[in-house]
């Protein structure tokens, strides 16, 4: 079964382990700013999100690539680009909604490619904002959750009454 | 007569599991505090189990037991009437 | 390599700014951090100035190990002479700005000089600007912050900043980061007012590079899961440090209404589950997968909507127990209000619990209660002189303001014996009479009463003594309340958090929490992968053992002596009233007392005065070096 990077913004602690981890291994120095994810923080309301290529279904990277440079790894269902074809015209870098594709200190454009399929930000994450799980355990968790909140709410109510 | 007891009392982790700050305890003679860790894990299931080292057969050294103040890392350690027990974890200092 | 970060001189008379290399060799003896700060506050500070005046310099320091994806290896330290108490001036802080500043170049700086109006430092990859900061002046630690960004027009931009206190040249003045990061003791807030810097912003993009990488990254996840995995971490993950309330109020080690109880009463509402109603979630520094503060919202009340991170086990002493609180809303309303301030939490706690007591004994002349009730638990009387203490409002919270010594002048020498101080400086909320060794560790400490500087936490969990002995390399009780053995236990948590100040690391993922948390053996390794230095355990114990007697020999320098490694007398005078058996009825014996700190100058190798003998200089390899000002 397919394994996707799962992002749970309300478990982010805003740490930042994951840009660092992802830079070390990807360009073996620190330095978030050449990293693959980002925390992006609204510090005075305490919101963090992590950002990172959501490795889509129907990539819009691989729908404007003129020289067909992207495809998918069919393990680890990463998106990755074949930089023999790529001729760096970052036209995946303009239209990634998300600001997935990151142009790297070389001028060479960089994606997440899931650390081939055992991502590091992941292995880092102890809140677990960062999940890299198969797309059925994903609903199950979130079921469990709100099932949780509506058990919670249902013995408040048996309590009350 | 008055039956012996003690005072028990749950921080942290411990407090999450029994969802209780405080309970007393009746004891009988030489009791100790494998005893009462048996009553525990009865009453409130297997996390308590967890509270020895299954290697060195002692409290672990995670874990911060507190018989009258002092921490405590045998299990035989003698329970006596109007003994206070805290089962903590060590943190912090302040 | 890591060795390419410089160190700053920035001149505030002059407006010149030099960027110098940093010695390898100076990095040997020092690391980084709060090492290499104590050799340039003793090297370029002449004895007996003015802390307040433009001759003081301030210092800033990331570690050799910021910006590692572990340990929150986000910490920054800062170091002048202390306008609070004349000594070795030196705080720490988290969040994010130390590894910024990496990211833009540098390692340290040196400010020195004042400005001649407001202005702050900006630092952006390898440039370094004096700014004008006369629109940020008057600002909170908050809007500061938000101000430069805007002005930058640049969400990531990391600042250290002042809020009003530091301007107003409240002595406890800290410095602030984030919504909740403070350089909280010995006011170097203070000494940023006293320069007309508002704040020192930074914005870095280049690359950290360290000598083995993937080593590096395996090891620190090794940590993080060994980290995570632990006991101590998932507590302090799901409370902060507000879980050693839930320790403390139950064995009677915290001090209440200042410090004439040991257990507070009917304190439930401060218990670490309360915050459950206000959390909505955890937030952590760079590189913590430990995530120790709350994340707060209040809903209701006067002070209501905020939004907070903490508050720390010190805040619920500050605005809490010490000042016969009981409610979390007080304390969160107080963390709230020091953090937009940038004043000092425990300084302000303990001054405010401090005149409580005095007003209580009728030490206070009406005259300068100022139309306060100072009575306790009075929550709006806290939150009013937190204010008027940082505008320097009125006479009281303009004598509160200058901190323990001067107001024990002004308000008159019996209200001395009430002030909880060591050194001029404020004692955390936590009651030591029962506890010799950690009654030590704040009458030695080289910056005053303080629990961060020595603390050897662990010795409350009574652990087996094999286990101490392996730790401490020397046989000692394991009872808390003995004697025996436990100066050497200080001196060697001494030795650990001065070398974790100085690589960048949190105290709280050391032995400072736990037994089996990082110390000397795993910072060696990482020191290794880093920066290709090889420091073995004896080695790091050598060079925080230079550290300790360099703030040594620059307070000697100062007129400090034995005289200062002293506690407030009430701990021999008064018996602990409360608690459980082992606890209650105690008190600190002078006589072993006096013997302890023996042992412990001599483990320092200093004489018996606590000035650092020449053989000591000589085997640290300080006996040349501070000639120069001295």
């Amino acid at each position: 079964m397919q394994k996707f990077l799962f992002i749970n913004p309300e478990k982010c602690s805003g740490c930042r382990i994951c840009e660092t981890v992802c830079s070390l291994h990807h360009e073996k120095v620190c330095n978030p700013t050449y990293a693959r994810i980002q925390v992006i923080k609204w510090e005075s309301s305490g919101l963090y999100i992590p950002m990172v290529c959501q490795q889509c279904e129907d990539p819009i990277c691989e729908t404007v690539c003129p020289m067909g440079a992207v495809f998918k790894d069919e393990n680890t269902g990463a998106i990755l680009i074949d930089y023999d074809l790529c001729v760096g015209c970052k036209l995946c870098v303009t239209h990634c909604p998300f600001g997935g594709v990151v142009i790297g200190k070389d001028g060479k454009i960089k994606k997440c490619d899931l650390c081939d399929g055992d991502p590091l930000c992941v292995k880092n994450c102890e809140p677990k904002a960062l999940q890299y799980i198969e797309g059925t355990t994903i609903n199950f968790h979130k079921r469990k959750a709100a099932a949780q909140r509506f058990s919670e709410l249902m013995q408040k109510l048996l309590a009350a009454t | 007569m008055m039956k012996e007891s003690i005072e028990i009392i749950f921080t942290a982790t411990f407090r999450e599991i029994t969802k209780k700050r405080k309970i007393i305890e009746e004891i009988n003679e030489d009791c100790t505090f494998e005893r009462i860790l048996t009553r525990l894990v009865k009453k409130y299931g297997n996390d308590f189990n967890n509270v020895i080292n299954s290697q060195t057969g002692k409290i672990s050294s995670d874990i911060l037991i507190m018989l009258n103040g002092k921490g405590i890392r045998d299990i035989d350690e003698k329970i006596k009437d109007k003994d206070v027990l805290i089962f903590s974890l060590p943190v912090g200092g302040g | 390599m890591v060795w390419n970060r410089k160190i700053a001189h920035i001149n505030l008379t002059s407006g010149k700014v030099q960027t110098k290399k940093i010695s390898k060799s100076l990095r040997k003896q020092f690391l980084g951090g709060r090492g290499l700060n104590m050799y340039y506050l003793y090297q370029y500070i002449k004895p007996g100035i003015d802390p307040l005046g433009p001759e003081n310099a301030l210092f800033i320091g990331t570690g050799i190990l910021t910006g590692i994806p572990a340990l929150g290896a986000g910490r920054c330290d800062i170091a002048a002479k202390s306008p609070l108490t004349g000594a070795v001036g030196d705080s720490n802080i988290g969040g994010f700005f130390a590894p910024e500043l990496r990211f833009a170049g540098f390692d340290h700086l040196m400010v020195t000089g004042k400005a001649e109006k407001p202005s702050y430092i900006w630092i952006h990859d390898g440039e370094v600007t004096i700014q004008d900061a006369t629109h940020l002046w008057g600002k909170d630690t908050f809007e500061t912050q938000d101000q430069i960004r805007s002005d930058h027009n640049d969400e990531q931009i990391k600042s250290l900043v002042i809020g009003k206190a530091g301007e107003n040249l409240v002595r406890y003045a800290n410095v602030r980061t984030g919504m909740k990061n403070a350089a909280g003791r010995t006011g170097m807030g203070c000494v940023m007012g006293s320069k007309n810097l508002k704040a020192i912003a930074t914005r870095g993009t280049l690359d950290v590079e360290f000598a083995y990488p993937d080593k590096l990254l395996d090891y620190c996840s090794e940590m993080n899961n060994q980290i995570t995995g632990s006991r101590w971490a998932s507590a302090q993950s799901k409370w902060g440090t507000l879980i050693i309330y839930s320790n403390t109020n139950t064995t009677g080690l915290i001090r209440t209404r200042n410090f004439q109880l040991n257990l507070l009463e009917d304190g439930e509402n401060l218990e670490p589950e309360v915050m459950d109603e206000y959390t909505i979630g955890m937030s952590g520094c760079y590189g913590c997968s430990v995530h120790c503060r709350h994340r707060y919202v209040l809903k209701d009340g006067p002070y209501a909507p905020l939004f907070g991170e903490g508050p720390e086990y010190t805040s619920l002493g500050a605005f809490g127990t010490m000042v016969g609180c009981k409610k979390m809303e007080t304390v969160l309303v107080g963390n709230h209000l020091v953090n937009k301030y940038g004043i000092d939490t425990l300084e302000v706690g303990g001054i405010i619990a401090w005149v409580m007591e005095l007003n209580e004994k009728g030490l206070l002349s009406e005259k300068l209660t100022d139309g306060l009730n100072l009575e306790w638990g009075n929550e709006e009387a806290v939150f009013e002189l937190i204010k008027r203490i940082s505008k320097r409002e009125g006479d009281l919270g303009n004598i509160l303001a200058d901190g323990f010594l001067p107001a024990i002048a002004k308000i008159g020498k019996e209200s001395e014996y009430y002030a909880m101080q060591i050194k001029g400086m404020s004692n955390l909320h936590s009651d030591e009479r029962p506890t010799p060794s950690l009654a030590l560790g704040i009458a030695t400490s080289t910056r005053g009463a303080e629990h961060l500087r020595s603390r050897p936490a662990i010795d409350l969990y009574g652990l087996p003594e094999e286990l101490l002995e392996e730790i401490y390399g020397a046989p000692m009780s394991s009872d808390y309340t003995s004697y025996e053995g436990k100066s050497r236990m200080v001196w060697w948590q001494e030795l650990l958090y001065a070398v974790t100040d100085s690589i960048g690391i949190c105290k709280f993922q050391t032995v400072f929490c736990a037994v089996h948390a990082p110390k000397f053996e795993e910072f060696s390794k990482l020191i290794e992968y880093t920066s290709a230095l090889k420091i073995s355990k004896p080695e790091l114990m050598e060079i925080g053992e230079r550290i300790i007697t360099t703030e040594r020999m620059f307070n000697n320098r100062e007129g400090f002596s034995r005289k200062d490694d002293k506690l407030p007398e009430r701990f021999f005078k008064e018996p602990t009233t409360l608690g459980l058996p082992i606890i209650k009825g105690k008190k600190i014996e002078k006589g072993r007392f006096n013997t302890m700190i023996d042992e412990y100058y001599s483990l320092h190798g200093w004489d018996n005065n606590g000035v650092p003998s020449e053989e000591t200089l000589k085997r640290l390899g300080l006996e040349n070096k501070y000639s120069m000002n001295s």
